[in-house]
């Protein structure tokens, strides 16, 4: 391919489209930033660290319950599941393996003869995970959503208390007349 | 109000940062340079703002989860 050819089929860049993207960026990335930050601030608390583990370890439960619900090679992920609750009792290390914590090993392990007596076709597993979303994980969630309700609600009441101040501030970087928020 | 004033006012009101970063940022305000703070106030002016206006939408739909779950609880 000559330079003159090449020249002719590489796109060439559009005046001016790498300054549009780069403020383009410029708008998009602090806002994503601001989520960023913000979600760290509130996995800052126990409480909704506690919650969002527990809504992940539903959704890996309701994953396995659904698999087992196909006889045969359905019934693995469910062993695998009873097999990691052994295991995590090794050390304090493991403990995140347990996927039903709040669930013993005997009703886990008791749970599987089902599974025999219906020849594989009962999915086990529904039983841990209901157990332990009622138990330990819905509670938990709930204390996580108590705990956003707080901060938000926090947030709220300083800017009614301050709320001249903050209009004010605000106004100065983003050069516009103060906006009472619906707060 | 003069931008430093409004910095100062926005790193105490926002949500974003932890009391000890609020304390730092705000022992470095003196030496920060004019754009560094019209950077900062601009990303702090909009964070509160988006904040302040998505409040009741957020609460709204956190107090709607909080009750199906303590439905779900209650069913069970």
């Amino acid at each position: 391919m000559s330079a003159e050819s090449f020249e002719k089929e590489t796109p060439q860049p559009v005046e001016g489209s790498a300054l549009e993207q780069a403020e383009e960026l410029g708008e998009i990335l602090p806002a994503a930033i601001d989520q960023q930050t913000r979600w760290r601030r509130l996995f800052a608390d126990e409480r909704i660290r506690a919650g969002a583990a527990a809504a992940l370890r539903t959704m890996i439960n309701t994953g396995i319950s659904a698999i087992d619900m196909f006889p045969g090679i359905g019934a693995v992920p469910s062993w695998i599941a009873d097999g990691l609750k052994w295991v995590s009792r090794f050390s304090r290390k493991t403990d995140f393996l347990d996927l039903t914590p709040a669930v013993s090993k005997r009703v886990a392990i008791g749970s599987e003869a089902l599974e025999f007596i219906t020849l594989d076709a009962f999915p086990s597993h529904a039983i841990e995970s209901t157990l332990q979303l009622k138990r330990e994980d819905v509670p938990k969630m709930i204390a996580a959503i108590k705990a956003m309700i707080e901060i938000l609600r926090g947030e709220q009441a300083d800017y009614q208390q301050n709320q001249a101040q903050i209009d004010g501030a605000i106004a100065t970087f983003l050069d516009e007349s103060p906006q009472p928020s619906e707060a | 109000m003069d931008k430093h004033s409004a910095l100062k006012i926005l790193i105490q009101h926002t949500y974003l940062f932890s009391p000890e970063v609020k304390s730092q940022l705000l022992n470095k305000l003196p030496e920060l340079t004019t754009e560094e703070v019209q950077s900062l106030g601009n990303l702090l002016a909009n964070e509160k703002k988006t904040a302040l206006t998505k409040a009741p939408q957020r609460l709204a739909s956190l107090e709607e989860l909080q009750s199906q779950l303590k439905k779900k609880i209650a069913l069970d």
